[in-house]
């Protein structure tokens, strides 16, 4: 495959717009309670650490991605598996993203609106941007980035300004102790901040890798302050008590904004904020497994993979829980522990520790 | 080729993303400006809803015209909200859009048998509503007649309820406008005490309902804002009046503007002052000492003197200190007066709660359980300062001229 044309700051752009993805609309940590924010920036902490340890291997093997380099260190056959392990993985992920997507926008705004319709519309777009290629996203990020700031800067200023925010309901921090806090850590870390794995997947494809720690840490520390920001906004704005039971606190909370009777009935910016991330997490997601099975197969072009992936992931969006409730049950027990820790974090430290094992034993 | 198939294929793509199932014609929809329920003696909803006559309210030709109603209520039963909503279509040919609902009224005897919790969790699961419509609980009857009374100076009655709840928060202090969000944060919390604003009909509910009372000077039949109900765990439990109501505001630090009204030193009958206060700010600070809790009310406001009928000179700034010390005493009278009050009805609806969690959290875990009976027991310090900053647009008072 050829080396796609992706500057450094395209690239931090990515990584911030698959970062604040549905995390900003949906908010994580909330288990937490009043302390939820917290939370996230403990998580993004760690985060932080897992992507020096994804940079570590990546500097080890800059030419391979994730899968090329799990071959190199764990051998033939069970590299292959981990590979295709790895290939559900981003998988399953796009899979659920787009569920996510399809839910959040069938409860808010298009109430009547068939689940399978926004879906299909979606992977449509998302199939269209990745045929012609990684960057083109980059550059349809690039512009969304604009708008999704100005949403942000815009939304949260009218908050500010409306007086809907009360600190006092921040208060007091750490009510419960620091165990609430620790308990929500690996769903926070997972989710959003670890998933920024799937970007090994696409590292060895671009011309000016270098970057990709100076981009991958500021994308994630930037886009990790604003969700602490969001998280403890929305319940200062809400009170945990409301927060907690939101489906999308963001919603509920820039839906409360009114500015002498002029500035009120914002959600529609919020609907926006979600169709942008939500876009940019399904594209980055499936891209990877798009060249997880470019490689694994060895598939001469991924378009040519497009196409029945996209089948794929459409119905499988709709197969993968029943309802709304089953969905998001699945993405608070099952993948934060199951799927997510082992492959976000147990995978990568042990194939790091093997080829560091490895590689001191061939110098000496 | 490939290309023009794409381009097909995208172009059709348009024609679902115009979101064909969620389409909402303008002439297809009623707007609701204003909700009320009630419970039937069967234990039914009794739902009614103030609809919107557009070509009443819209500008131009039509409206001058036109003699009809800007406004017209529909009432229906049902098991549940949203089956009344739903079923109301039987009546009314459009369907019913919530997005511009300015009030919700919760009737006096559903508040007080089966409280708010029930009815809260639609207003906020259901999609179409919008949190920021207040909630005010009717005095002394249903809420129905309520929202049928017309008036001459808001069109649409329900937007005048609004205006008059904001107005009243804003210059008189004695209601809160509390949206759906407010209360549903407030029935959240563990203190569990709620205090929202009651709204009363006075005159005949028959002549109320009829255009012609618009053609009135001096409306026989009209609606006011008037108390303040105290809601324990959801359930109403009594009211506040006037300045016992106010009260709550000063403790809850909502004051914004209001008047206070006070003799002239001790003396009675030697004539008023009153003064308009611009700025008031209230902290509570909560103490435990040796198990013993106890709660600190600093209230710090300023205001301006715009009405003296004593004798007095304001031109001398000792005067003017003595009826500082003398309007902090009214207000302090007119707080204690409140919290003695609630304490007695059990019911923390002060935020003491609230600021004993938060700055002792460890203790408030174990006193939680009991907080009624904490609440209702424990010392309460107010301390007030009042500074008059001005005396209006003259100096000594008129009555000193009276011979």
């Amino acid at each position: 495959m050829e080396k796609a044309k992706v500057s450094g700051w395209q690239l931090f752009v990515l990584m911030l717009l698959f970062e604040l993805g549905t995390a900003i609309v949906i908010n994580p940590g909330l288990d937490a309670k009043k302390d939820a924010w917290l939370a996230v920036l403990l998580g993004m902490i760690i985060g932080l650490l897992l992507f020096v340890v994804y940079f570590a291997l990546y500097r080890l093997y800059p030419d391979l991605s994730l899968i090329g380099y799990g071959k190199k260190i764990l051998g033939k056959y069970a590299g292959m598996s981990l590979g295709i392990l790895y290939l559900f993985y981003f998988l399953y992920i796009a899979i659920r993203d787009l569920r996510d997507f399809g839910e959040l926008l069938t409860a808010s705004t298009y109430i009547y609106t068939p689940i399978f319709v926004i879906n299909t519309i979606m992977i449509l777009s998302v199939a269209f941007v990745l045929w012609h290629g990684i960057e083109v996203l980059a550059r349809t990020g690039e512009f969304f980035f604009v708008i999704l700031m100005l949403v942000g800067v815009v939304g949260t200023s009218l908050v500010l300004f409306s007086g809907q925010i009360d600190i006092n309901q921040l208060r007091p921090i750490l009510e419960n102790g620091w165990m609430p806090i620790i308990s929500t850590l690996p769903a926070t870390t997972t989710f959003p901040f670890g998933e920024i794995i799937v970007f090994t997947m696409l590292l060895p494809y671009l011309n000016h890798p270098r970057l990709c720690l100076k981009a991958g840490l500021s994308a994630m520390s930037i886009s990790g302050v604003l969700l602490t920001w969001v998280v403890a906004m929305d319940i200062a704005v809400l009170g945990i008590y409301v927060a907690s039971r939101s489906a999308f606190p963001l919603l509920s909370a820039i839906g409360l904004i009114d500015m002498a009777g002029l500035f009120q009935r914002l959600d529609v910016a919020v609907v926006l904020t979600l169709i942008i991330g939500g876009f940019f997490k399904i594209a980055i997601f499936f891209y990877a497994a798009l060249i997880s099975a470019t490689e694994l197969f060895h598939v001469k072009k991924y378009t040519s993979l497009i196409f029945p992936l996209s089948i794929i992931v459409l119905l499988s969006s709709m197969s993968v829980a029943s309802n709304s409730v089953d969905h998001i049950k699945k993405g608070v027990e099952l993948v934060p522990f199951h799927i997510h820790l082992p492959l976000q974090v147990g995978v990568p430290i042990i194939l790091l520790a093997i080829a560091l094992i490895r590689r001191r034993m061939k110098s000496h | 080729m490939k290309q023009r198939i794409l381009f097909i294929g995208l172009f059709s793509a348009l024609i679902l993303l115009a979101g064909c199932w969620d389409q909402n014609e303008l002439e297809d929809i009623a707007l609701v400006m204003g909700m009320g329920i009630d419970k039937t003696e069967d234990g039914l909803y009794d739902v009614s809803f103030q609809i919107v006559n557009p070509a009443q309210v819209s500008g131009g030709e039509m409206s001058q015209t036109s003699k009809g109603t800007a406004v017209t209520t529909y009432r229906e039963t049902g098991q549940t909200l949203f089956e009344t909503i739903r079923k109301i279509s039987k009546e009314v040919p459009r369907k019913l859009n919530f997005s511009h609902m300015v009030v919700l009224i919760i009737g006096e005897s559903l508040a007080e048998d089966d409280g708010l919790f029930e009815v809260m969790d639609f207003t906020e699961r259901f999609y179409g509503f919008r949190s920021t419509a207040i909630v005010l609980i009717s005095k002394g009857g249903p809420a129905q007649p309520i929202l049928s009374i017309l008036n001459p100076m808001e069109k649409i009655p329900a937007m005048k309820i609004q205006e008059a709840s904001k107005k009243t928060a804003e210059v008189w202090g004695e209601t809160t406008d509390q949206n759906i969000n407010d209360v549903i944060q407030t029935l959240t919390t563990k203190s569990g005490g709620v205090s929202l604003s009651g709204i009363a009909l006075l005159g005949d509910m028959q002549e109320g309902q009829n255009s012609s009372i618009n053609e009135q000077a001096v409306p026989s039949t009209y609606i006011k804002l008037s108390g303040l109900a105290i809601l324990q765990n959801g359930k109403l439990k009594g009211w506040l009046e006037d300045t016992e109501a106010r009260g709550v505001s000063w403790v809850k630090n909502k004051i914004r503007k209001t008047v206070v009204t006070s003799t002239c030193e001790e003396e009675e009958d030697e004539g008023m002052i009153a003064v308009e206060v611009r700025n008031a700010n209230t902290k509570l600070k909560p103490t435990i000492n040796e198990g013993k809790r106890k709660i600190t009310v600093n209230i710090k406001s300023e205001g301006t003197l715009q009405e003296v009928t004593c004798p007095l000179d304001l031109t001398d700034p000792q005067v003017i200190i003595d009826l500082n010390k003398q309007l902090a005493k009214v207000i302090e009278e007119e707080v204690s007066t409140t919290v003695k009050t609630v304490q007695e009805q059990e019911t923390d609806i002060l935020g003491f709660g609230e600021a004993m969690n938060q700055r002792y959290p460890k203790e408030w875990k174990k006193m939680k359980e009991e907080w009624p009976t904490t609440f209702s027991e424990m010392d309460v310090e107010i301390n007030v300062d009042f500074f008059i900053r001005g005396t209006g647009l003259r100096t000594k008072p008129l009555i000193l001229e009276k011979k």
